[in-house]
């Protein structure tokens, strides 16, 4: 226990005095913020290049610039969070700082508790206080169909444990990688990938992409253009929440309807989380951390 | 206090430790010795358990590492040659969390942390942050750091490669305390004078496998030359025929005032040389056996093999 309350502290100081909290907090704000400025000039840009356009399909509410908040976050939030925490255990390691930790008696597994439960608290915090920050903007830009702060709430809060288990995932490949980079790249590889088992009805409870599903559709119909702001796209059309649209009209949110089932999505996320969890504390409990010593 | 036998350790097709046996007596100051790339550092890492091996055995405190690692930690305190730290912690900030992961209670961890830096010097930079320290002032928090829970068996690297003649100093009258205190430490050092100044036993590693190993006294009396100096209170102008031709001497050279006689049989010839000294009409102003230094036999016994 002390091992884990001495990292937490640690963790803590780290993310103060390096301003990991500044740097994520203004990416996923700056984003928030920027998704309905973005979608309410939209018209504006293209009635000026495109006047012939039909207005009808540029007449956006703030359910769809939630969804289209929601849309971007996945994929621009994962190379944030990849590139911020790639170096969370393997810089660690490599460059020799846990020696005097582990040599005094440090517990790996309060070690690796610590910096998952740090960074999935802060991450998840911060992701939540964006998407709201983001539905009030989509609300004060586009009034009308407004979702509701309880259904803006609940796709905050999905969104933000959707990033929960992504820092676990960085973290497993931080301890797996002795280079960061590689770390974070194979974090993002797999997080990019994963929606193409949404698509396969028997994988789609049990992978933590379908939180960005029902956060998505947990928002209700939206109306807009299926072409989203021009900020990004989600990787393989087709397969991700928001898409469904033809080219005319996007009609709610997400192919997928709720087919997930809630429970059995939240059972199979906590035993992956709590696998991947354990599996890491193995590897850094059995890697040698001696400085300098992933390099021979 | 520790037992290392047979140790052996490669990294692919290069072995770092080929049965490396040597035993450390608790309470003493042990000096580990080797030119670059002996295997030092790897012997250390292994012994700190921050680093498996392949075969052999190591026993601290009658404890087998391999099967006690967890429980052993806590019990040796290392300073790596290049000590890593949170660059953005203050020294006393990162004692405390040391502190904190060895469960030390806050009050004292606070005494104990302030204890340390003014033992390592670092009382008045102790709120600066480390990412701003010179090598040296690293090197003393990494001192302060490895000895912070009072471990048994005290593991140094190179502890003083980076310090002025007076830290060095100050370095070695701290192991020499920690000695008197009971703590056991394992030198590794290039500096052959900290070793003579502070170590009471030696190994002395070669191309990863241990040449010698012993106490001090014995090494000397094990490599002690045959060669005894005589200075004259006078210049002498040729070596007197009663020297060179005594049975037991091998050569003689002479070196204005000083002359040095090699035997083939140290003691009963230095019986003749001082029958043979006796009967000359010189004053003689001194007669030594010459003592062989830590360095002598380093250079000695890591070029004979």
């Amino acid at each position: 226990m002390s091992t884990f309350a001495a990292y937490l502290k640690k963790e803590h100081m780290e993310s103060s005095r390096q301003s990991k909290y500044l740097v994520l907090g203004a990416f996923f704000g700056f984003f928030a913020l920027s998704t309905p400025i973005m979608l309410r000039l939209m018209p504006s840009i293209i009635e000026s290049q495109m006047p012939s356009f039909p207005k009808e399909l540029m007449e956006f509410d703030a359910v769809y610039s939630v969804q289209n908040y929601i849309r971007n976050i996945y994929q621009l939030g994962n190379m944030a969070v990849a590139f911020v925490l790639m170096g969370v255990l393997a810089d660690e390691r490599l460059q020799g700082k846990l020696v005097y930790p582990v040599s005094q008696g440090a517990s790996m597994a309060g070690v690796v508790g610590a910096k998952l439960v740090h960074y999935g608290v802060a991450v998840s915090a911060i992701v939540f206080a964006s998407t709201m920050l983001n539905y009030y903007y989509s609300v004060v830009l586009f009034p009308g169909n407004n979702p509701g702060i309880a259904a803006a709430a609940q796709s905050a809060g999905l969104l933000a444990a959707y990033f929960a288990t992504r820092v676990v995932l960085v973290a497993f490949a931080s301890a797996m990688f002795t280079k960061p980079l590689a770390a974070g790249l194979v974090a993002l590889v797999v997080s990019y990938v994963e929606p193409i088992f949404t698509s396969l009805p028997r994988w789609k409870s049990f992978v933590a992409y379908s939180l960005i599903d029902i956060a998505g559709n947990s928002l209700g119909t939206g109306s807009g253009m299926g072409m989203g702001t021009g900020m990004g796209t989600m990787p393989g059309a087709g397969v991700g929440a928001v898409g469904g649209a033809s080219a005319g009209a996007m009609t709610a949110v997400g192919r997928t309807g709720n087919e997930v089932n809630g429970w059995v999505l939240a059972a199979a996320l906590i035993v992956e989380v709590a696998v991947i969890a354990l599996v890491t504390v193995w590897r850094m409990k059995n890697v040698e951390i001696a400085p300098g010593a992933g390099g021979q | 206090m520790l037992n290392v036998e047979a140790l052996s350790k490669s990294y692919g097709q290069t072995r770092a430790l080929r049965d490396v046996t040597f035993q450390v007596t608790a309470g003493q100051v042990f000096g580990f010795l080797g030119p670059n790339g002996a295997g030092k550092t790897t012997a250390m890492n292994i012994i700190a358990g921050l680093m498996d091996f392949d075969y052999g055995s190591v026993t601290i405190d009658g404890m087998d590492l391999r099967r006690n690692r967890s429980g052993l930690r806590g019990v040796v305190g290392y300073l790596p040659e290049s000590p890593t730290f949170y660059g953005y912690m203050t020294a006393r900030e990162y004692l405390l969390f040391i502190g904190d992961v060895s469960g030390i209670a806050p009050a004292a961890n606070r005494a104990r942390a302030d204890e340390l830096l003014d033992t390592v010097g670092l009382a008045e930079a102790a709120r600066r942050r480390i990412g701003g320290y010179s090598r040296g002032m690293k090197q003393r928090l990494g001192m302060a750091a490895a000895i912070y829970n009072r471990p048994r068996l005290l593991l140094l690297d190179e502890p003083t490669s980076a310090l002025d003649p007076e830290g060095r100093l100050d370095v070695i009258t701290l192991i020499a305390r920690m000695r008197d205190a009971g703590m056991t430490v394992f030198l590794s050092t290039h500096i052959l004078a900290d070793v003579e100044r502070v170590c009471d036993s030696v190994a002395i590693i070669k191309d990863g496998a241990v040449v010698a190993a012993d106490s001090m006294t014995r090494l000397r009396e094990r490599y002690i030359q045959p060669v005894v100096d005589v200075v004259f209170d006078r210049m002498l102008e040729s070596v007197p025929a009663q020297i060179t031709s005594a049975v037991h001497v091998d050569r003689v050279t002479l070196d204005g005032d000083r002359m040095s006689v090699f035997m083939r049989d140290l003691e009963p010839g230095k019986r003749e040389l001082l029958h043979a000294l006796a009967d000359l009409d010189a004053d003689v102003a001194s007669y030594s056996l010459r003592q062989p230094s830590l360095e002598d036999i380093f250079v000695r016994l890591v070029n004979s093999r």
